[in-house]
């Protein structure tokens, strides 16, 4: 009974340790702690209490009883969360006696015990209080330092509440007391918090557990005590000799009735004739003193030697301690199963927002709490390869000896179950040599690794069978509850959705790196390519000057007479050399500029000086070809732009003279203007027109609207090229509108970058 | 043998006799409970204001003699946190709840079926819609709160007096979902459309909060860079503001907040923030647990009860 209260207790708090320990993991907090230096104006205070304040309200809402859990710098921050808003009102001496009492203690979480609250400001006086010590390593000095601590107060009421109803009969009472001798639970609450009196903490001066019989104020009274493994205090039961036998419980009670009639009845007959009789109702009765210290299904059945009133009693007896015995079990099993819901409802809230590359420390994490909380030995979890298999590699383990794991299962003997695994079914075995002969293979498989029982769950995804999960204990035989079983599948689904998102992840993650390792692949080549036509074309032009200049030379007849016919031939070699090195310019041109070489050097200059230019060497084209050729020019134009003239230019000439080479009749036009941003150069002509689907891919290489235009018209189809690439560099944009047999409009966008743009502005 | 019958003997007497009482004997409790259970239910625990207002609702706890409840959500965001107090709250059987809503919609649900659990409920702060709530049934609920147009409206003014040429201003917007936060937005507008040199170039929200403020101002810094005044809802969407012009070197730029934290007078102090309005919270929280022990008392109270605001300025924030 008093063990039974201890381990609960001893749950309930784990709970609260778990919590902890769970926190120091969160990497912002840890982050908040080492940063804590860093300026502390009133922005990253209020914003950091902000982020702080909203992890630790996810925390706290987990346990209902919490109070408050704080985080402290070293430096004096506090981050809290808790039943008021207001902490201005700090119990100092308990903050400091918390961190030195956790800093000196080895364990993670130390149990200061109950403590008055540390925040003065609350209505709930007494609390109790855990704390842990953050530490960071020191990389400079190689060692850990504390960098701050949590302390996390919980709420006595449903302590109180428990250990108030636990009956032992009209005057036995339960008390705890914490490792600083003070009450945590005594059923006169205005006494908990305070120090024990000398009388009760002189029976707890032994730190072992058991059962001692001593007067408390002058009752004999039984009192049966033991220590928490987890926070060194002690649960005790104390029982008036007096009502102990008469008012255990009622099943006590109505057996001992039975028993003090037979005995007076026995002892009566006994006292007279027969010893052989008294011994077994002695015995019977020292065994009744027994079940205080030791548990019923610890304690031997008796034997019934003869089939009268003695026989009937030990029977009696027997059965008494067998329905004690069930009692007992019942409520440990019921106890157990509880803590464990809760543990699988905190894995499963641990793993919803985990990040992928944290998800196989989380798995490790939840084994471990599980492993502990089930006392198993090992914990596998196999996944099944994608192609034929003889064995299952193991992705996880936990061992509770931190021994070694295999590095995988043989499948041959485990073959039956991968088809109960697909139908959702768990294996459980609650005996590995009780398995019949069908399953020989894998009771021998087990039995070599040592298992004696076992649970193993699928892990599914979209209903594909991806592995399982085996719970094994190795010690000794496993009983599993069919409820527990269910807890354990539901274990096996949340780690199967867990590693199907980190499956996902991986592959997301393994497409990006292939993508961007072509992608960088691709442009590498493209530009040695372009740096292989940029040389090229050096070399290709200084040949192709000396033809030209050699050629005018000859036809010009200064150096010797050439015949008529000859002139004839050498001008068409001239022309066509000419051709070849406006084709070999833009080449060098577009490599440049996909070389990434193209230098733009941007002057202050007068746009409509450069306009003028422009207009001078396009006459004589509009001329030649009998068009009109016009220029308008808006006076909002700024006095001074910015922009590289020979750039410009080229793009502009190019785009007048492809008008005036595709219009026949009709006009030129060149509009100069500008909106907030950019400037606007439209150039309009009356020409053949570009089809929707030449247009689509007009700016791209070596495109004419089509190849028979290229010998009707001329030109290296690199023109446009070269042009909307230029304009890229510009930072601006071209667009074109065209019909075929109507004329085009050829739009390009430049943003301005003018000395004077701002002031003008304001004055339109 | 001697023993055995002992204890037969022991046992017969204790089963007849009357029982020995052991020093620590369980014993009732002397404290009465108190006698009402109210509840404060408030925003977010990370803004200083409600801080305030749960001292104000404290000192109304100890007058009282009546045990305060304090819950908040974790965000001003947190609507569906807020909604799950109440109902938690409704299970609890409180005598009464004093709400701060988040939403002045999305809570007058759950708030109905509170009533209709014979829960009172006063509404401080930011009011539920009246027409909303009208319709969904729930009425007689007394409404604490200040006049958050004519604060906000005061605060712009103050901005709106120190500019003389054209210049560019921002406001920023509350949880538009809120009344208050539509309340400051139109004394805020109203207060900048008196002067004609004022243009009010972009209205954005930061959800009251602070590190979304201090984004949102970057953007509209980005876009606008000659903004010269910022209108914030709140304190705290202002400290964002604040850092941001400090990050981004601006001294030039005229700020206005609501609330009046100490962290937002320290700003008024060293100048970087203009003015803010008071709007005494703990009077707020005071008065709302005032009126819910007074409304348990069957008074009849007036359906809108209306705070004065203070503005708060360099001239006046050491009185």
């Amino acid at each position: 009974m008093v063990a039974n209260q201890t381990d609960l207790l001893d749950l309930q708090l784990a709970q609260i340790e778990l919590l902890m320990i769970n926190l120091a993991g969160v990497e912002d907090i840890r982050q908040t702690l080492l940063d804590q230096d860093a300026a502390n104006t009133a922005y990253t205070r209020l914003a950091t209490q902000a982020e702080i304040g909203n992890i630790l309200n996810r925390y706290i809402t987990s346990v209902p009883q919490l109070v408050s859990i704080n985080i402290f710098s070293l430096q004096g921050q506090n981050y809290y969360v808790g039943d008021t808003l207001n902490v201005d009102d700090i119990r100092e001496d308990i903050r400091e006696s918390a961190y030195n009492e956790a800093l000196a203690s080895d364990q993670s979480v130390y149990w200061q015990g109950i403590e008055p609250n540390i925040n003065a400001n609350s209505n709930i006086e007494y609390v109790i209080t855990a704390s842990e010590v953050i530490y960071n390593f020191n990389r400079e000095l190689l060692q850990q330092e504390p960098i701050g601590f949590f302390l996390v107060t919980y709420n006595i009421d449903d302590i109180y509440e428990r250990f108030s109803t636990v009956d032992l009969g009209n005057d036995g009472y339960m008390l705890v007391v914490d490792s600083k001798r003070r009450y945590v639970y005594h059923p006169r609450r205005d006494l908990i918090g305070t120090i024990a009196s000398p009388e009760i903490q002189s029976i707890f001066s032994s730190h072992v557990d058991g059962t001692t019989v001593t007067e408390i104020s002058s009752v004999a009274t039984v009192v049966n005590y033991t220590h928490s493994d987890l926070t060194g205090w002690v649960v005790a039961a104390f029982t008036p000799v007096e009502t102990l036998t008469a008012d255990v419980d009622s099943i006590r009670t109505a057996t001992l009735a039975v028993v003090i009639a037979s005995l007076m009845v026995v002892a009566a007959v006994a006292w007279f004739y027969d010893s052989t009789v008294v011994a077994p109702i002695r015995e019977i009765t020292q065994r009744f003193q027994r079940l205080q210290d030791e548990p019923a299904d610890q304690q031997a059945r008796m034997v019934a030697r003869s089939k009268d009133e003695v026989g009937e009693l030990v029977t009696w007896f027997n059965s008494f301690l067998d329905n004690l015995v069930m009692k007992d079990r019942a409520e440990l099993a019921l106890i157990e199963r509880i803590v464990f819901e809760q543990l699988v409802t905190q894995i499963s809230t641990e793993f919803i927002n985990v990040a992928p590359q944290k998800i196989d420390a989380t798995i490790e994490k939840a084994l471990d709490v599980i492993g502990r909380a089930n006392q198993l030995d090992a914990i596998y979890v196999c996944l099944l390869p994608d192609k034929e298999f003889t064995q299952l590699p193991i992705k996880h383990h936990w061992h509770l000896d931190k021994t070694e794991s295999p590095e995988h299962l043989s499948s041959v003997p485990l073959k039956p179950w991968l088809e109960w695994l697909q139908d959702h079914q768990a294996v459980y075995i609650p005996d590995s040599h009780r398995l019949d002969e069908t399953r020989l293979a894998e009771k021998d498989y087990l039995l070599s690794l040592g298992i004696k029982s076992l649970v193993s769950v699928p892990i599914a995804t979209a209903d594909v069978l991806k592995g399982f999960i085996m719970f094994a204990s190795l010690q000794e035989k496993r009983v599993w509850a069919e409820e527990n079983i269910g807890l354990l599948e539901l274990v096996g689904q949340i780690v199967g959705t867990a590693l199907e998102r980190q499956r996902v992840e991986n592959e997301r993650q393994q497409l990006v790196d292939e993508l961007r390792t072509a992608n960088e692949m691709a442009q590498e080549s493209s530009r040695l390519k372009s740096e292989f036509l940029a040389t090229m074309s050096h070399e290709l032009r200084t040949p192709l000057n000396a033809i030209q200049g050699f050629t005018s030379i000859l036809i010009e007849g200064l150096i010797v007479e050439v015949p008529a016919e000859a002139v004839n031939m050498l001008e068409r070699i001239h022309a066509n050399s000419k051709r070849l090195l406006a084709l070999i310019n833009d080449v060098l041109d577009i490599s440049r500029i996909e070389a990434g070489r193209m230098q733009l050097s941007p002057t202050s200059l007068d746009p409509r000086q450069l306009v003028e230019t422009w207009r001078k060497e396009v006459s004589v084209l509009a001329e030649q070809k009998g068009l009109t050729f016009e220029i308008n020019y808006s006076d909002k134009l700024p006095k001074l732009i910015e922009v590289d003239p020979d750039a410009l230019s080229k793009v502009v000439l190019n785009l007048l003279s492809n008008a005036f080479k595709f219009t026949h009749e009709g006009q030129v036009t060149l509009n100069v203007d500008r909106n907030e941003q950019y400037w606007i150069l439209q150039v309009t002509d009356t020409g053949i027109g570009i089809p929707d689907d030449a247009a689509e891919y007009i700016f791209d290489e070596f495109r004419q609207v089509d190849q028979s235009s290229t010998r009707a018209y001329g030109g290296t189809g690199l023109g446009l090229s070269i042009v909307y690439k230029i304009v890229r560099a510009m930072g601006g944009d071209i667009t074109l509108v065209s019909a075929v047999g109507t004329g085009s409009i050829f739009t390009v966008t430049l943003p301005i970058k003018s000395p004077l743009l701002e002031s003008e502005i304001k004055n339109d | 043998m001697k023993r055995l019958l002992f204890l037969v003997l022991a046992l017969v007497i204790a089963s007849c006799t009357g029982q020995a009482t052991p020093e620590p004997a369980p014993e009732a409790s002397n404290t009465p409970a108190p006698q009402y259970r109210v509840a404060l239910v408030m925003k977010t625990l990370t803004n200083p204001f409600f801080i305030a207002m749960e001292e104000g609702a404290r000192e109304a706890e100890d007058e009282f003699d009546i045990e305060l409840i304090v819950r908040t959500a974790a965000q001003e965001t947190s609507i569906q946190q807020q909604i799950e107090i109440i109902d938690n709250l409704i299970e609890e059987a409180v005598d009464a709840i004093v709400i701060a809503p988040g939403d002045s919609i999305e809570l007058v649900p759950v708030l109905k079926r509170a009533q209709d659990a014979g829960i009172v409920i006063i509404n401080i702060d930011n009011q539920l819609d009246p027409e909303f709530s009208a319709s969904e049934g729930l009425v007689d609920v007394p409404f604490i709160s200040v006049d958050n147009e004519e604060g906000a409206y005061l605060a712009g003014q103050y901005l709106a007096n120190q500019i003389s040429e054209p210049a560019q201003a921002v406001i920023l917007e509350g949880i538009r979902t809120a009344g208050n936060a539509e309340d400051r937005k139109n004394g805020a507008v109203r207060a900048f459309e008196e002067n004609e040199n004022i243009e009010v170039v972009a209205m954005e929200t930061a959800n009251w909060q602070i590190d979304e403020a201090n984004r949102v101002a970057g953007e509209l810094f980005t876009d606008n860079p000659d903004i010269e005044l910022v209108f914030a809802a709140n304190d705290m969407m202002a400290l964002g503001v604040l850092q941001y012009l400090e990050d981004a070197e601006r001294d030039d730029v005229l700020v206005a907040g609501f609330d009046a934290l100490d962290d937002a007078k320290d700003a008024v102090r060293a100048g970087t923030l203009q003015v803010t309005i008071d709007q005494q919270a703990a009077l707020q929280g005071y008065t709302g647990v005032q009126y819910a022990i007074r409304a348990l008392q069957g008074e009849d109270l007036p359906a809108e009860t209306m705070v004065d605001v203070l503005v708060v300025t360099s001239e006046n924030v050491d009185e």
